[in-house]
């Protein structure tokens, strides 16, 4: 690795940092991590815009052309930092005390929990640091045209086959994936300029590093939103410790790490909101929110959800109503042909229902709903037999069942449960009522949409479990959790 | 003795029995063993080292077995031994016990049934663990009839391991049995199953676990879950659990269950990093890009662009034998201006093939007939001329238009 490589670490980081703790400069418990884990995300985001802005012509001095322009955000971010942080009172970091606290095997148990998360990361690191591009997607979309980019030393369009084919006299590309979003694209070219080459193992690094952030994010935000620090070592550890998750990192490539990772920052952002009505913490989940569709395009589907169910949010009781009964009104009419007359007339669909423009492909599965009963039993071999999950979905009812109460108090609980409720209906009518009922025989689709989901629902359930404890010896009748006192 | 330790000491007794017997359970229905199976299998076959004939590949008898110590020229070790007229349906439980079997290889059970005694049948099995491996053949709906002949193939693992970087190292058959179902096979049977040791595999992205061409294996988190909740339930009716102590039982026998899937997921993550390891380290990037499981593509395509660079080619219309050999052609050639044909010719009914356009066939799929100058590939016929042929590479222009 040399120092353009970790300069062009060094810099996306900071300017991350930044760039949070300027939206959210407040020092609760767990600010550090937050701070490490959404400057590694925003950092590594800002790269890809910036890239894109100023390094379309030479690609193979990518970093070099973008990087100023990182550091004048980041800069901005820091001043911004200074000011607002100068304005708060005193650090109410009240956390010093607490690792005196922890009993000697929890901390013995964390600790041999957490030297297992760093043999993973070490393990994951050495997989990209040796290996060519593996996964089929990587190869085949993701970085088809970044490798063409900074090879080719500059930006070039990339068409659809049949456009290809015609256009023969102009410098277009091509590929099976022609309509996927650049984002990524533009994070690859950073790193490969920095490496002075086409290195699939340091192209490929931001996804180690994007596993630690939704770590280290998580926690952070976990601690400033009430977990003790004992639970929530805990669930970085439940969190970590998922095979399918741990598999994103090491087999790197596939846009679906980068869409759990920015949705469940997202939705962190949005708690802490609701919480504690943070208005920095607001305008990230917003910002990220807006992210997801450039990464992948089901990001529109998670974003639409996300967005709407904070407007939702910020409606008075009355006004809720109205909206659901609206929302319902519109999905049945866009399910129940709006959607195909919407493809016809911008373009995408002919009126026989033939594919125009290849983006309709995404939602041609939509156009002709029709039940798929015994996709169900694939469904729960995904979810429940498999060994990408662990014990995680047998658990996540059983934990939300018994905190449901409890979710249901507080609307910083019940909101974000309700928005995950829409995500997983949503996953459901597609496995369940349309041919992508395939992808769930084929186990290729359903764990990597659902693994976009995981950390998000690990959040609700620590969320709901901060405070639960064991009913009183003295009585077997006890309430199973005494409820603190809510701040919010 | 008082009577509440009396009673105590019951429920205890009662609990340990209820353990046992739900255990057992658990692992007979995970296993899909019948309850009336005897307790030890009766009829076996076993099949020593000496009993195996080395097919392919170079072998001699040990002390200890039949000792494989290299491939044969293509690439892959083969050992039979002829079984006489065995049932499947009564020896459907397949032992086999292979020491220091090398983790970039793939082993493979191969047999022929008497119905059809030309056509090989062969299935990818789990790489042997200690003691002794065991898979139930009875999932496989290949393994029915009268068997013949039974045999091992090894050969680099598949998706991982390209033939010529299949480090082959000596290993040992030592014995092999098959048995019929019996209460005693279910833990060499589970243990298979769980910790039976499988390389990365393009799926793994998708889902761990599921394996193309592969036996089906029990599920360990069905097993460990049914398992956990039941002992939960008998605890909760036998000892008289307050409400508490039932949650604390459930905690820590959640927690310990979540600890023993992660153990097992860590011993699966080390092992398959393990090949990568032995493949990868220690050589340089220049030298680690060569190393790809399908390096006859990228050699293709090194092939490919410098004949394109020769002829000053802009475009190239690539296909292979899959959709797998196709797009990782168009990967390599990057960044050469290539593209899947079949998908192009699919997407543009009609369209024409410029004549400045190269089209690449890597593999026989696509057929070129010399008389009448056409190229078929899929459902199109293209007018081409043939202007080079490298190994599996053939190269042509179109002659005039596309179909």
């Amino acid at each position: 690795m040399n120092v353009a490589t970790l300069f062009a670490w060094l810099l996306p980081l900071l300017v991350g940092a930044a760039v949070y703790l300027a939206a959210s400069p407040e020092r609760l418990p767990g600010w550090r991590s937050a701070a490490g884990g959404y400057g590694i995300v925003i950092g590594l985001l800002l790269v890809s815009a910036c890239t894109a802005i100023v390094a379309r012509s030479d690609t193979a001095h990518a970093w070099l052309r973008a990087a100023p322009l990182l550091a004048i955000v980041g800069i901005g971010a820091a001043l911004v930092f200074r000011r607002r942080s100068r304005s708060l009172a005193a650090a109410r970091d009240s956390d010093g005390n607490a690792r005196a606290e922890m009993p000697r095997w929890k901390r013995t148990l964390l600790g041999v929990l957490f030297a297992s998360l760093g043999l993973r990361a070490v393990v994951a690191l050495r997989e990209i640091w040796l290996r060519p591009l593996y996964p089929w997607d990587a190869w085949s979309a993701w970085a088809v045209k970044a490798k063409a980019w900074f090879l080719l030393g500059h930006h070039v369009r990339f068409v659809s086959l049949h456009d290809w084919l015609v256009q023969s006299g102009k410098e277009y590309y091509t590929s099976i994936a022609w309509m996927y979003p650049v984002t990524l694209a533009w994070v690859d070219i950073w790193f490969a300029s920095a490496a002075g080459g086409w290195v699939e193992p340091l192209v490929n690094l931001p996804w180690l590093a994007l596993w630690i952030a939704v770590l280290l994010a998580h926690y952070g935000q976990w601690r400033a939103l009430g977990v003790s620090r004992d639970r929530a070592l805990f669930f970085v550890y439940v969190l970590g410790s998922l095979p399918l998750l741990l598999v994103h990192a090491a087999l790197a490539g596939y846009a679906d790490l980068w869409i759990a990772a920015v949705f469940g920052l997202a939705l962190l952002a949005w708690v802490r909101w609701l919480q504690s009505r943070d208005r920095g913490q607001l305008v990230l989940a917003i910002a990220l929110a807006c992210v997801l569709p450039c990464l992948k395009v089901e990001g529109w589907i998670w974003a639409s959800c996300l967005l709407a169910t904070i407007v939702f949010g910020a409606l008075s009781a009355r006004w809720r109503w109205l909206v659901l009964a609206a929302a319902a009104i519109f999905v049945g009419v866009l399910l129940g042909g709006g959607l195909r007359w919407l493809l016809e007339h911008v373009g995408w669909l002919d009126a026989a229902g033939g594919i125009v423009d290849a983006r309709a492909g995404s939602f041609v599965l939509l156009l002709q709903p029709q039940w798929h009963g015994a996709a169900a039993r694939d469904i729960a071999s995904a979810l429940f037999a498999l060994p990408n999950w662990h014990f995680l979905w047998w658990l996540v009812p059983v934990a939300l069942a018994c905190r449901w109460r409890e979710i249901g108090a507080r609307t910083w609980l019940w909101l974000p449960a309700f928005l995950l409720l829409q995500c997983f209906a949503a996953l459901a009518f597609l496995f369940l009522a349309t041919d992508a009922a395939q992808w769930a025989k084929s186990f290729t689709a359903i764990n990597r949409l659902i693994l976009q989901l995981t950390p998000a629902v690990v959040t609700l359930v620590a969320l709901a479990l901060r405070d639960a404890q064991l009913p009183a010896t003295a009585s077997g009748t006890a309430p199973v959790s005494v409820a603190r006192i809510d701040r919010a | 003795m008082p009577a509440f330790r009396l009673r105590r000491m019951i429920r205890g007794v009662v609990f340990a029995i209820a353990l046992v017997a739900i255990w057992l359970g658990v692992f007979a229905l995970t296993a899909g063993l019948p309850w009336d199976a005897p307790l030890n299998s009766g009829k076996r076959l076993t099949l020593e080292g000496r009993d195996f004939l080395v097919r392919s590949g170079t072998g001699k008898l040990g002390a200890r077995g039949l000792e494989i110590s290299a491939f044969g020229a293509d690439g892959t070790a083969l050992q039979t031994a002829r079984l006489g007229r065995a049932r499947s349906e009564q020896t459907p439980i397949l032992r086999y016990r292979i020491s220091d079997f090398p983790k970039t290889l793939e082993l493979a059970l191969i047999f022929r049934r008497s119905d059809a005694p030309e056509d090989v049948q062969s299935i990818s099995l789990p790489a042997p663990i200690l003691p002794e491996a065991a898979v139930d053949l009875t999932r496989l709906p290949q393994w029915h009839g009268e068997i013949l002949e039974v045999g091992f193939a090894e050969y680099a693992a598949g998706q991982v391991v390209a033939p010529d970087n299949a480090q082959f190292a000596p290993f040992r058959i030592e014995r092999v049995s098959l048995q019929a179902r019996s209460w005693s096979e279910i833990f060499p049977r589970l243990l298979s199953d769980w910790f039976g040791y499988r390389p990365w595999a393009l799926l793994s992205i998708s889902a761990l676990g599921p394996q193309l061409e592969t036996l089906p294996t029990s599920s360990m988190t069905v097993a460990i879950g049914i398992g956990g909740v039941l002992s939960l339930l008998a605890g909760w009716l036998t000892l008289g659990w307050s409400k508490r102590r039932l949650l604390q039982a459930s905690c820590v026998t959640a927690l310990g269950a979540w600890l023993l899937l992660d153990l097992r997921w860590l011993d699966d993550f080390l092992s398959k990093h393990r090949v990568i390891e032995t493949l990868y380290a220690d050589k340089s990037w220049e030298e680690r890009a060569k190393i790809q499981p399908d390096d006859d593509t990228l050699r293709a395509a090194a092939e490919l662009s410098k004949f394109a660079a020769e002829v000053g080619a802009k475009r190239i219309l690539v296909t292979g034998d899959s959709q797998y050999t196709t797009l990782r052609l168009v990967y390599f050639l990057l960044p050469l201006n290539a593209a899947p044909m079949v998908s192009v010719l699919a997407a543009s009914p009609g369209g024409i093939v410029p004549a400045d356009t190269l089209i690449a066939v890597l593999g026989n799929d696509a057929k070129y007939d010399a008389e009448k100058h056409s190229l078929q590939v899929a459902a199109t016929t293209l007018s081409v001329v043939p202007v080079h042929e490298q190994g599996a590479l053939r190269v042509y222009r179109p002659s005039e238009s596309a179909r």
